[in-house]
């Protein structure tokens, strides 16, 4: 109950935000940037209910269990044994109750087995390419092409579910989603957010465009001051910095490495991806990684609060100051903002600052690991 | 301060209103309608024959005996229930495929599934039969590693493998408009089959 009203209150406030910059762009010498309240409230009523409801009742078409019951059990066609301290006992053999392999029969009958291995060198090889492609952490019905295309889009649009386990990547794979977290979530991003972040982007490039060709710089008709600079900033660098620091101090702390469930590179990504995902407000994960520790809990919360609520507090900063600006008129001299130009610096400081922020941390992790 | 008072009315007033609104009236309509509309689907798709419940159609089951297919690779631990039944579960490995241990787990399941299925047509193991799923319970494997395991199957049910085929045949799902995901094979419905169980 309280996972699902979060679920729908928090993209209504991303749109109620991107509302109020909108607002703050189109009105003229205005007052105010709209009631968050009635925002929250219309987003919530009129569009995230009803397409929810669409999906939701799909989905349980598909298989999804929606119901009240609680766990189903039901009998395996084939039992399973366990020893007494609860680890699987592999291809023991079970006659009703009698597990009749135990203590050293066990290792006799292995031994047996291993004998009858023909060991085909072909065959191993084969194993260890893969020449059907990466299959660890998949599931067949997806197979190769859905999950990574899959694994794209959740981290593209900061949706957070997946498919296949990105910690079972190959290095460089792994490193795609996590990149386009690191990038500020900006592709299409999270509801209302995505988009307010590629404002800010807009707003920082086309002062920076501005100051190259020595043009006064405005956007959409409202002039850009260092006021609304400074905050364009915050939005672009507080997701990066919280990402990067709360990464660099993990690292740092010893008793994380038991987190880890892979060694060297491979274990600093899975951490890396963990503060990427909780300041790009995704929600999937390199889920080897066990973050259900006090120190680990913190610090990714409040990576999630500043990666959050510091964008907010800066776009409407934004909005608040636009909102009272006179519309200017279009001369010769200004840029112009919907050309292909823009759109190709717009990329570029895109990745700019992304790359250069994050660069540096994924040489360590991914890249590493691709290379080592 | 009158001010803020009034906006944390506000705040609190909007919590319980979203709280009713999404948390108790939109997940009880959604129940509702699923259990109408797809009931056996929304309560877990369990294969029930007679009374006994199989299993899930859509959660794999761990097969290791000769006469049944086996699926993909499972991280099978176990978990005590409130009522102090031991119960089975399984998760992803998360490995790196880079990794040493990943590598030295293949090399150890490759020489398995040779020594299973000595009369196999190919030496090529499909992957999906050596790797771990992303769930650990991935209920499906890849048409080509369920048609791997038909001489042993035939072998073991005495069957010919031309019947084999046909039961595969049967479990298998296609992919969406001939394009989405890939064709897969049910496992436990295969075996469920063999076993006489559903035919």
């Amino acid at each position: 109950m309280g996972l699902t009203v979060q679920n729908f209150v928090t993209p209504a406030t991303g749109i109620a935000v991107l509302y109020a910059l909108f607002r703050g762009f189109t009105r003229v010498k205005g007052k105010g940037v709209g009631n968050f309240w009635k925002d929250l409230t219309r987003a919530t009523l009129y569009v995230l209910i009803p397409l929810s409801l669409v999906c939701a009742l799909f989905i349980a078409s598909q298989g999804v269990p929606q119901t009240l019951k609680t766990a189903e059990s039901v009998e395996l066609t084939e039992p399973v044994a366990f020893d007494s301290e609860g680890n699987y006992l592999e291809g023991a053999q079970i006659n009703g109750n009698v597990v009749t392999m135990n203590g050293k029969v066990v290792e006799d009958a292995e031994v047996v087995t291993e004998e009858i291995v023909p060991l085909g060198m072909a065959a191993s090889q084969v194993a260890i390419k893969q020449p059907g492609g990466n299959m660890e952490g998949k599931e067949a019905r997806f197979g190769i092409g859905s999950s990574s295309t899959w694994a794209v889009w959740t981290t593209a649009a900061s949706n957070g579910s997946v498919n296949s386990m990105h910690d079972s990547y190959t290095p460089i794979g792994g490193m795609i989603p996590m990149l386009l977290m690191q990038l500020g979530e900006v592709v299409f991003g999270g509801v209302g957010c995505g988009l307010y972040g590629m404002l800010g982007f807009a707003i920082l490039t086309v002062f920076i465009a501005g100051l190259m060709v020595g043009r006064t710089p405005e956007y959409l008709g409202k002039k850009i001051e260092p006021y609304e600079m400074k905050w364009a900033v915050l939005v672009c660098l507080a997701t990066p910095i919280a990402i990067l620091v709360f990464s660099g101090i993990a690292a740092a702390v010893p008793a994380v490495a038991d987190s880890l469930n892979n060694s060297g590179a491979h274990g600093f990504s899975e951490m890396l991806y963990a503060y990427s995902s909780a300041g790009g407000n995704n929600g999937s994960a390199f889920a080897g990684f066990n973050a259900n520790t006090p120190f680990l809990n913190c610090t990714i919360g409040v990576t999630m609060l500043i990666a959050r609520f510091l964008p907010i507090t800066g776009i409407l900063a934004i909005a608040g100051s636009m909102v009272q600006k006179k519309k200017l008129a279009v001369t010769a001299g200004t840029l112009s903002t919907s050309n292909g130009m823009f759109v190709f610096l717009l990329i570029v400081i895109v990745l700019l600052i992304g790359a250069l922020s994050f660069f540096p941390a994924l040489a360590l992790g991914p890249v590493a690991e691709f290379l080592g | 301060m009158k001010k803020e008072n009034g906006i944390l009315i506000k705040a609190v007033t909007m919590v319980l209103a979203m709280t009713l609104i999404c948390g108790v009236l939109y997940t009880a309509v959604v129940t509702g309608l699923a259990q109408i509309f797809f009931s056996k689907k929304a309560n877990g798709s369990v294969i029930e024959v007679n009374g006994k419940k199989y299993g899930c159609e859509l959660l794999a089951q761990e097969f290791t005996g000769d006469e049944y297919m086996w699926g993909r690779v499972m991280n099978v631990s176990a978990f005590t229930d409130q009522n102090g039944n031991t119960k089975m579960y399984s998760g992803p490995s998360n490995l790196s495929p880079k990794s040493q241990d990943y590598k030295e787990l293949v090399e150890q399941r490759v020489k398995r599934i040779q020594a299973a299925n000595p009369d196999a047509k190919s030496d090529q193991i499909p992957e999906d039969l050596v790797t771990c799923s992303g769930s650990g319970l991935d209920p499906d494997i890849s048409i080509a590693a369920a048609r791997y395991q038909i001489p042993r199957l035939a072998k073991e049910n005495g069957m010919t493998e031309n019947e084999i085929e046909k039961i595969i045949d049967k479990c298998t799902t296609h992919k969406i408009l001939g394009i989405f995901g890939e064709e897969t094979v049910n496992v436990l419905k295969v075996n469920l089959i063999l076993q006489g169980v559903l035919s």
